[in-house]
């Protein structure tokens, strides 16, 4: 498998950028951010990825979608870090199209797959504990006569705040299995709590109290559950990869051109060598995130058996590297790099939320660890 | 089936043929081939290889088959690389004639010097080594001294090289010398072969590295002559040979990787995986350098898609020469603490592991110090200004 992209994944790529670059996405963020409007953020360019077809990217074409690969969607995801752009991409498009595609349920496959293409927001409510832990779910769901009964509390939902319906995992009090429950975000006893992240995003919880549920809910009721939870998660973060990629890159270069154009002591910054060296190192570092993304990419789609793997390298160092890259960003333009006026810092933001989602550097140091038998 | 995939059959079934086993497996310091007159072959095994890849031309996949070369698309040799590795085939020929002369030559050279001197450095019959550095030219070679005075329609040269890797086993000798002290220093350099150095006047003579290997020697030359035609290039325009060559030397250590078995497979090895889950910072120093290696090598991957689709790195191969050199001493001197006392014993079982590290720190300044690559990078890629 080749890590350079083919001609059509580069014209929905420049598609892609034209549009993003196109939408002032930063101007409507610092908008609806110093409205507060939470509800404007999570929606952001939702309409125009919908009209672009970029909400089925990864759908089948039976199902409405245009059905390409990974190394073509993380190119969106990108471009929205680079952009700065919102709307429900990650969760509905990536998480919540690749959790329904694997499962093993027509009917939900017919009936949501082809919403999602057109427009609808699905999101997964699968957080518990304030540092990803995946496998400790605690909600629970009970079972009688073929009525199911959900309780439980989920947290940093992304877009829980927009979602018209939620995918959430919960184990079963029969017997402990997870099951994968598709749940309507205006069900009786939902209550939803929307706060505001670094970022400007919603930060959004969810408290899930005897809501009443039929078999038509149910998603998935057996072992591959966790299987189908793994396959979204990991997609996820190789989109965070991307989403940190872009956005450190559009701050690597703002800061390559400010040290061309600031002067200090009677010359160009960008004549210093420390700078020439840091700016140096930022971007081998960069080239190597970019490598990574597609690598992952490239892994997901073609060999299953070592996606975990790759998924977690990619999320671990491109974290990294985008945490470096945008904090140095800020440094090398001084005092305007630490105001809220100007844009270096936004980038600085969104990256650091990107890297604490779906398990930070840790986390997935720790679970490629375990993959690499340590 | 493409053609691609029919080279792929054909290729693989070759080296299934034909290349010995014990020219396979993870490759040692002692099992390069560095060939040339006073070569002696490890074994059978290494001078075979070396005929049968030579007689293909794969030694030089992609030279002209007029040379000798393999004549190989960039795709086609991406395939070999491909299908050498996925057997661990040995690399046949260890060579600066075939990294940096031959470029220079296919460049830059008349058809004589060619058809002279390209198919004995495929076939591994003349090693040569590069004169570049001096004791007073290092990082800022273009101030290099030793002088080569026309006369007639010879050369006549004389002063002094050191850092030559392997000069004192080297037949020939490709040198940056001083052709006009009376230009500016990029324009009084030319870029000369002296193609054998049993001529009266050259002396070479080996110089230890920490590790204790005499890699590289100092050569003086006293009042050498060579011929006119030993030119490569026009006469003062040296500079943009060597300049044409840098690239491909700075590719050339970055791309190398020389033991590839994975840091945590080795800790488990040596410690098992109970002694190393007992001290967690050794292990969390382990997982962390693994996954920056790892991730290291996704960009030599995608630079090699890149180079196989006809996208060269041009100044970005500092930065692989950059990555490659500073992540393996990294790796090494972190094998060593592996290791503990055992690595440092050089008479014991692990003792090559110190001599790795070692070996490792003269990479990051052979070639242009890792200094020098971010200065290329700084101003070759992101043009920032200044100097
Ligand atoms: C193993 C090995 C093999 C070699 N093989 C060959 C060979 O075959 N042929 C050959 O011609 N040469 C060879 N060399 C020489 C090599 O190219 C030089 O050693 C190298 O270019 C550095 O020059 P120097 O040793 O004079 O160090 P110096 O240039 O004196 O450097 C000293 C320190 O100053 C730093 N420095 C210098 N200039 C700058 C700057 N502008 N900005 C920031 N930092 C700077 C350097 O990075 C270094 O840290 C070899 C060297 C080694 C170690």
């Amino acid at each position: 498998m080749s890590l350079l992209i083919d001609d059509d994944t580069r014209m929905l790529r420049d598609s892609a950028q034209r549009f993003f670059a196109g939408s002032d996405s930063v101007r409507s963020l610092r908008r609806l951010r110093d409205s507060r409007d939470l509800t404007g953020i999570a929606h952001g360019t939702w309409n125009g990825i919908v009209e672009l077809g970029l909400s089925g990217v990864l759908i089948p074409e039976q199902f409405g979608g245009s059905g390409l690969d990974t190394m073509a969607s993380i190119q969106i995801s990108e471009m929205m870090g680079a952009s700065l752009a919102t709307g429900p991409f990650l969760s509905s498009a990536v998480m919540s199209s690749t959790i329904l595609l694997a499962c093993n349920n027509d009917r939900i496959k017919n009936d949501i797959l082809p919403a999602i293409a057109s427009g609808s927001i699905v999101t997964l409510a699968s957080e518990e504990t304030s540092r990803h832990n995946p496998l400790s779910i605690s909600a629970t769901v009970g079972n009688q006569n073929g009525r199911y009964v959900l309780s439980g509390n989920k947290i940093a939902v992304i877009d829980g705040n927009i979602a018209e319906k939620l995918i959430v995992p919960a184990k079963s009090t029969d017997n402990g299995q997870v099951l994968l429950l598709l749940v309507n975000s205006d069900a009786n006893g939902i209550v939803t709590k929307v706060g505001m992240g670094i970022d400007s995003h919603p930060v959004v919880e969810i408290a899930f109290s005897n809501v009443a549920l039929g078999p038509e809910n149910v998603i998935s009721d057996d072992e591959r559950s966790i299987d189908y939870l793994d396959k979204a998660f990991d997609i996820g973060r190789i989109h965070l990869a991307a989403e940190m990629l872009g956005a450190a890159q559009e701050a690597f270069d703002r800061t390559v051109d400010y040290l061309k154009t600031r002067v200090q002591f009677g010359r160009k910054i960008g004549e210093f060598q420390a700078l020439q060296h840091r700016a140096a190192l930022l971007f081998g570092e960069l080239e190597i995130a970019r490598s990574l993304v597609l690598k992952s990419a490239s892994i997901y789609d073609t060999d299953q058996a070592r996606s975990a793997e790759f998924a977690s390298l990619a999320k671990a160092r491109v974290g990294e590297i985008a945490k470096h890259v945008t904090t140095e960003a800020v440094q090398l333009h001084g005092g305007i790099g630490v105001t809220d006026d100007f844009d270096i810092g936004l980038f600085l933001k969104r990256v650091k939320v990107a890297s604490e989602r779906l398990g930070d550097t840790s986390f997935h140091a720790e679970r490629y660890a375990g993959l690499q038998g340590l | 089936m493409s053609d691609g995939d029919s080279f792929r059959t054909e290729v693989r079934s070759w080296l299934e043929y034909n290349c010995p086993i014990e020219k396979r497996g993870p490759m040692n310091e002692t099992d390069h081939c560095f060939g040339g007159r006073r070569w002696r072959f490890k074994d059978d095994a290494q001078r075979l290889w070396l005929e049968r890849m030579s007689s293909r031309g794969w030694t030089a996949p992609e030279w002209p088959r007029q040379y000798g070369g393999g004549g190989l698309s960039p795709v086609e040799a991406q395939v070999l690389r491909e299908e050498m590795s996925r057997i661990q085939a040995h690399s046949p020929l260890t060579s600066l004639g075939i990294w940096m002369l031959g470029p220079a030559l296919l460049r830059f050279g008349t058809e004589e010097q060619k058809q002279k001197y390209l198919p004995p450095i495929v076939r591994g019959e003349v090693r040569w080594c590069q004169g570049y550095s001096e004791p007073n030219a290092g990082s800022d070679l273009v101030s290099l001294q030793t002088r080569a005075e026309l006369i007639g329609e010879e050369f006549v040269i004389n002063g002094a090289k050191i850092w030559t890797s392997y000069g004192h086993l080297s037949d020939a000798i490709f040198c940056l010398v001083r052709t006009d002290p009376s230009k500016p220093r990029h324009e009084g350099i030319s870029f000369l072969l002296i193609d054998d150095m049993t001529v009266p006047g050259v002396v070479a003579s080996p110089l230890k590295l920490l590790s204790g290997a005499e890699h590289f020697s100092q050569v003086f030359f006293d009042d050498v002559h060579v011929s006119h035609d030993n030119l490569v290039g026009v006469l003062n325009r040296g500079w943009d040979v060597a300049k044409y060559l840098l690239l491909f030397e700075r590719a050339m250590i970055g791309g190398r990787t020389a033991d590839t078995t994975r840091l945590p497979a080795i800790a488990v090895k040596h410690m098992g995986r109970d002694a190393l889950r007992a001290e967690p910072m050794l292990r969390a120093k382990i997982i962390e350098l693994d996954m920056e290696l790892a991730a290291f090598e996704a960009m030599v991957e995608r630079y090699d898609d890149e180079a196989a689709a006809g996208i060269m790195p041009g100044a970005k191969s500092s930065m692989l020469k950059y990555w490659a050199t500073e992540l393996a001493v990294r790796r090494h001197e972190l094998t060593v603490s592996v290791m503990g006392i055992d690595g440092i014993n050089l008479d014991g079982d692990s003792g090559k592991v110190a001599l790795n590290w070692l070996a490792a720190l003269p990479n990051r300044i052979g070639g242009g110090t890792s200094e020098i690559q971010l200065n290329v990078i700084a101003k070759r890629v992101l043009e920032l200004p200044g100097a």
